[in-house]
């Protein structure tokens, strides 16, 4: 009994309370319909945040399937998300381009999609915020960055994160609360 | 009437003067990482910097002007718990702050109306010595910083001038404090590169050293590890920062 009290506090501890929290400076966005909107839209739910670049031809195209996946399976296990892609390439990522993005991937309808689009001053706020690296070749465009799905709870809390690639999801999935409050607005987009 | 120009003068020095800034020509530039197989350089433009780093003098005006960035009333996600440990404005006012994280930093800079350098901006100017625009990989200049790098710290060493004024005008780019960048964690250097096949196999174990553009300039790879080991809320003794700004362009 003193054992497991000891490794529960143990496990406490490892698990500090999550400090990283997307609403702790406000960031500002284009939707993919143009109007404005902050990360304060999703306030009060559950949504999961990650980052892509349409012209990426590396990890993008994985972590854009697996987001399929994990929309098909938050919808099967009865948990349906929003999906919030933020571009790490603003200046390349127009509309036009987010909207062959959706073609290629087969999500042109996904409502639960949102694909925001901000400067280059706006990303690097939000990925500090959450330890999400990256860094663009000057001259060939390149980006080099982490493939981190994060579930972002309604305070703007980072409650987990996953590696798009090679990680599991069900440990993402049991995270989302069984019985998401009803009722709240939807942002629109 | 001296007196009243002694108190015109100290708030001059303190508050009211914009902070020395210096411009910094365009250029090319080989960091020590960064470079694809065939790049040799990248195209820098042209900015201003600060000649020296941000002082406590200065930052405790900021707070004052914005109360969100105090130890009391910054959030959690913003700064550590040593965010500002032991921050004494009166004690030694020019001397450079520290103790401040990314976020707080930052937030100071876009409150100047500019913004933290990047770290190739940074480690551009930070190559010059006094008479060279690029003497890192020099061998008396590299050794010159890896002394600074080697001394035991000492409190009063932050009233110390650090480097000499180099070939821009700018100061104490080296031995007085690390300093922030804006992408300060865009290196991959991490023990997941050789699973990660998205990321730069050249910053991957060994090859993170042999395979750096500048392998005689062991400092600039001190000060690549350093900032690897940060995160943006890392407030740190020894860890200050300088601003800098864009430059107007007229669009031919």
């Amino acid at each position: 009994m003193r054992f497991l009290l000891s490794l529960c506090l143990a496990t406490s501890a490892l698990a500090a309370p999550e400090e990283k929290n997307v609403l702790a400076l406000p960031t500002q966005w284009n939707t993919e319909a143009g109007k404005r909107t902050t990360l304060e839209a999703w306030k009060g739910r559950h949504y999961a945040l990650t980052f892509v670049y349409t012209s990426c031809a590396g990890s993008c195209p994985l972590t854009t399937k697996k987001l399929k996946r994990l929309d098909a399976a938050l919808e099967k296990a009865g948990k349906p998300l929003d999906l919030v892609i933020v571009s790490l390439d603003p200046s390349h990522d127009t509309p036009e381009q987010v909207k062959q993005y959706r073609a290629r991937y087969g999500v042109e309808d996904a409502k639960r999609w949102n694909v925001l689009v901000g400067d280059d001053a706006q990303v690097r706020t939000l990925t500090m915020l959450l330890e999400f690296k990256y860094t663009k070749n000057p001259e060939s465009g390149v980006i080099l960055h982490d493939n981190t799905v994060f579930l972002v709870g309604p305070d703007g809390s980072v409650q987990t994160s996953m590696s798009s690639l090679d990680q599991p999801m069900e440990a993402f999935i049991d995270a989302v609360p069984a019985s998401p409050a009803r009722g709240q607005k939807r942002p629109s987009r | 009437m001296r007196r009243a120009l002694f108190m015109l003068t100290m708030v001059v020095s303190v508050a009211g003067a914009a902070q020395p800034m210096v411009s910094i020509p365009d250029g090319r530039f080989a960091p020590l990482f960064g470079l694809d197989v065939g790049q040799q350089a990248f195209p820098i433009a042209g900015f201003r910097i600060d000649v020296r780093p941000v002082t406590r003098a200065r930052f405790a005006a900021f707070l004052s002007a914005n109360p969100q960035w105090t130890k009391a009333r910054v959030a959690k996600a913003l700064a550590d718990e040593k965010y500002l440990d032991g921050f004494d404005a009166k004690t030694n006012p020019e001397a450079p702050v520290t103790g401040i994280s990314y976020f707080a930093a930052r937030a100071f800079c876009a409150d100047r109306g500019g913004r933290l350098p990047t770290t190739l901006e940074w480690e551009y100017v930070a190559a010059a010595d006094e008479t060279r625009r690029d003497a890192a990989r020099e061998a008396d200049f590299a050794q010159r910083i890896l002394d600074w790098y080697g001394k035991p710290n000492r409190p009063d060493d932050l009233l110390q001038p650090g480097s000499p004024r180099n070939v821009y005008g700018v100061e104490a780019l080296h031995g007085l404090v690390w300093e922030w960048t804006d992408d300060f964690n865009g290196l991959f250097v991490t023990g997941d590169n050789r699973q990660d096949g998205d990321k730069d196999p050249k910053a991957m174990c060994g090859a993170g050293a042999t395979g750096s553009a500048r392998r005689e300039d062991y400092a600039a790879f001190m000060r690549y590890a350093m900032r690897s080991s940060l995160t943006p809320r890392s407030s740190l003794p020894r860890l200050g920062f300088r601003c800098v700004m864009n430059v107007e362009r007229s669009t031919p």
